[in-house]
This record gives C-alpha cells, structure tokens and sequence, in this order.
C-alpha cells in the first residue's frame, strides 16, 4: 500500500565513493600505526606519551596496507600517499594480487580445504536431489535456448 | 494402518519448477492455498511483472507500506549488507536489468548499465519502506528461499507437517528421515562434488553462476559495491534453519569472508571458487568428496 505523498520522508545524502575512500584510508592508517614493518613511513608515533602527535605530520610520501573483505578472504591494497603541509596531496590505492585467504579464513574456523575437486558419478551415489546449477530459472533457460536458436538461424 | 504412499507434486510458479513431496498427496484446498500463497508473494517482489509492488517503486518511489512477508525478507538484506560491506544489497535490480536479466529475459547488456544507487536512498523500518527516488528493488538474493518458507507455513497450516519443499535450488526438508542431496559439480552436471545430509527443518540452498549466464562474464550474482558480476567463487551450497537465510548466505557466500558469515549467522556451507578449489565449514552436514 503506498503512503500518501506528504508521508514521504527526506531526501537521501551521502556519495558512496567518497565513503569507501575514506574507509580504505582509514585502515590503512591503522595498519601504518600498529604495524611498522608494513610501512616505510618514518615513524613519528613511536614516542605514544608525548602529545606531539596531535597534528602535525612530516611531509613526504607514505604507504601502507589496507585490507578489505572480498570473497577470497581478507585481501590487501597499497595505499600511496603524499603529505604536504598536513594535507594529503596526492592518494593512490592499488590492490595487491596475493590472496592469503584460505590460511587466514582455516586458522580461524578450521574448515576444510581442498585443490580442484572432480567429485563422484552422480549415477554411483544414492541420493533423492541433486542441488545445483542445472536446475535454474525456466524462464531463463527458454531465453538461453532462443538466442541459441537465433543465433543458428 | 498401512502408510500412504509418498506423493510428488510438481508445478511451475515464478518461473522456476517447484516440487513438493509429502507422505500423502496434497489436497486440492491445500494445493491452491500454497499456489495462492506464492501468487501473492510474487505480485510485491516480481521485479518481471509490470503491476507488482516493487516495479511500482521503480517507477513512483515514496513511501509503502508492506506486509508481514517483507519483514524477515528485508530485516536479513540490511543484515546481510552490513555484513558483506554492502555486497548484497536488494538495490542491484537496475543494474540487473541493464546488464539484460530483464523482464523480457533481453540477456543484452546495454552499454552503460545503471550504478547501484547508495544504500541510503531507500529507508526500511517495518512496515514502511521509503524510497527516496524510483529505485527498482531485486530480493533475488533472497526471495526464493523465503518464498519456500512462506509455503512450508501454509502447508503446515493445512495439516501437512511432513514434507520436502524443493524450488530448483531452494530446499526445505520437514520430515523425519534425512534427505541426501547431491552437491552438483559446477562444471560437469553429471558429477557431485559432495553430498548433503538434511535432518527435518534443514534447508539447503545452492547457488551457481555458470549455467544462469550470458554474454561476456555476466551472471546474476552482482556485487553491489561494484555493479557488476563477481568472478571469484563458480557455486556455493549454504544449510541452514531457514530457506530465507540458506538462500541469503547462498549469495553472500560469493561476496565475503566465509569468516566473517560464520561469525554472524548459524549455518554451514560449501564453496567452490573459479579454479576448482572447495572450502567448506567444519560442521558441513554430509560429506565433500576431495
């Protein structure tokens, strides 16, 4: 039932990018903090007592890795920076290709794992469904098989 | 007495086959009920029909309010979006329909497809749904596996406590003896890469990109983050106490962390990614043949 229109409420706010650009930032300066070996940024935040660290910052160019969640698992991205006069100048995020996934997700919940599966002859088990991806939309398949029947036409 | 004999009923409904086993054939009442049921469901969420709710909102936005169906069903999809940092969203049905999985089943992607609008263009706190600007919702994520539910309380509803609600990969087992299902191989439909063994009130789905594709690299599972297909994980088979949340991991499983799901919600599952490799959780009922 729709509501009348004076019911409605307020507009929607907010860029998603500029969300996501702030997030990968954001761990990734986490990561430079608590992790050194993962930075080659000169560290200014060693000396954790003093409250130097308010808000200046070297300028220079600093990196740092970020991880974000993707199928695989945990991924990394490199994220590039430069600082001048506290700003950030220039900001570069560059995903990583190593995958350390299966480890990382293994150590946690211990799941199995195994290389490329083959599996067995359907005809040689005794069970009363099959769950997969050939019992899909009808619909969808009556599509496939038209532009099959076009495309021989 | 001598038991019944075990009946099948199989019919088509949302575009997918359906069938439903039970001890003894279902009554007409109940049968018509259950098409009734479906018929209902699909006149809010059918994104293919023109009069359904949803493909109202594409067109008006504003302000609804839905009923009782749409509780469970959208209260998972903000779950399942936080969880996956916003993988899964129900707001992917524009983009879907650009890249061709349209009503007309086109399966042409046009050349620009529509970006995933923001999560915060629509808000949902039960019963209202607002959508701030025509946003065409796609619970494809989700819906069936709900859809089975639905239908397992109508059944139950009309004395029928016993039965195996299968919607082509969407399963709902409700009787005492287990069911042993198949884990079809992705690449090859005459193998199993497993075997699944459900107790009552288990349901499994499964979920596979390969068969329901198209064109080049397209599927139906969109990472909503990005708009566009995922590529990484080829099937995932998800058990779990609802269809509603077996359906909804099924997806999310291609999108996320399996850590980061099991963490959140109870459930098991099978995985397959894009180079044959098979993950699957510690307690998986059943058995993966490596």
């Amino acid at each position: 039932m729709k509501l009348p229109a004076h019911k409605k409420m307020l507009s929607a706010a907010a860029a998603a990018s500029v969300m996501l650009l702030t997030a990968a930032c954001g761990s990734g300066s986490d990561d430079a903090s608590t992790d050194s070996s993962s930075s080659s940024a000169p560290s200014t935040s060693s000396d954790d007592t003093s409250d130097t660290a308010a808000s200046t910052y070297k300028d220079g160019d600093y990196d740092a890795e970020a991880s974000y969640s993707n199928p695989g698992g945990e991924s990394k991205v490199k994220v590039d920076l430069t600082l001048a006069d506290n700003k950030i100048t220039k900001v570069e995020v560059t995903p990583e290709a190593e995958n350390g996934t299966s480890k990382q997700y293994q150590a946690k919940f211990a799941s199995g794992i195994a290389d490329e599966v083959v599996g067995k002859s359907l005809d040689d088990l005794n069970v009363s469904k099959v769950a997969g991806s050939s019992l899909t939309s009808t619909g969808f398949n009556a599509a496939i098989d038209d532009i099959k029947a076009d495309a021989k036409a | 007495m001598p038991r019944p004999e075990p009946a099948a009923w199989q019919f088509e409904a949302i575009g997918t086959a359906w069938q439903i086993d039970t001890p003894a054939p279902i009554a007409s009442a109940t049968a018509t009920a259950v098409t009734a049921r479906i018929d209902e469901f699909d006149a809010v969420w059918s994104r293919f029909r023109p009069d359904s709710v949803v493909s109202r909102i594409a067109v008006e936005g504003g302000a609804w309010l839905l009923d009782e169906d749409s509780r469970a069903l959208l209260d998972l999809y903000v779950d399942l979006h936080d969880v996956t940092d916003g993988a899964v969203t129900p707001l992917v049905g524009r983009t879907l329909a650009d890249l061709g999985y349209d009503e007309a089943y086109s399966l042409q992607a046009s050349v620009e497809p529509a970006a995933v609008p923001a999560w915060e263009s629509f808000d949902w706190s039960y019963p209202t749904l607002v959508a701030h600007e025509p946003l065409l919702l796609d619970v494809g994520a989700a819906g069936k596996g709900h859809l089975v539910d639905l239908v397992a309380e109508v059944l139950t509803a009309h004395g029928v406590t016993d039965s195996t609600i299968d919607a082509s990969g969407d399963l709902l087992h409700r009787q005492d003896e287990p069911l042993l299902v198949a884990l079809e191989h992705p690449g090859n439909a005459t193998r199993a890469i497993g075997v699944a063994e459900l107790s009552s009130g288990q349901a499994l789905c499964a979920s596979a990109t390969n068969r329901r594709a198209w064109g080049d690299g397209l599927h139906h599972v969109l990472d909503g983050r990005t708009g566009r297909p995922t590529h990484d994980i080829v099937a995932t088979w998800v058990v779990a106490d609802s269809g509603l949340v077996a359906d909804g991991l099924a997806t999310a499983h291609f999108l996320t962390d399996p850590a980061r799901l099991m963490a959140r919600f109870d459930h098991e599952f099978v995985r397959m990614h894009v180079d044959g490799r098979v993950e699957w959780s510690p307690n998986f009922p059943g058995e993966v043949f490596t």
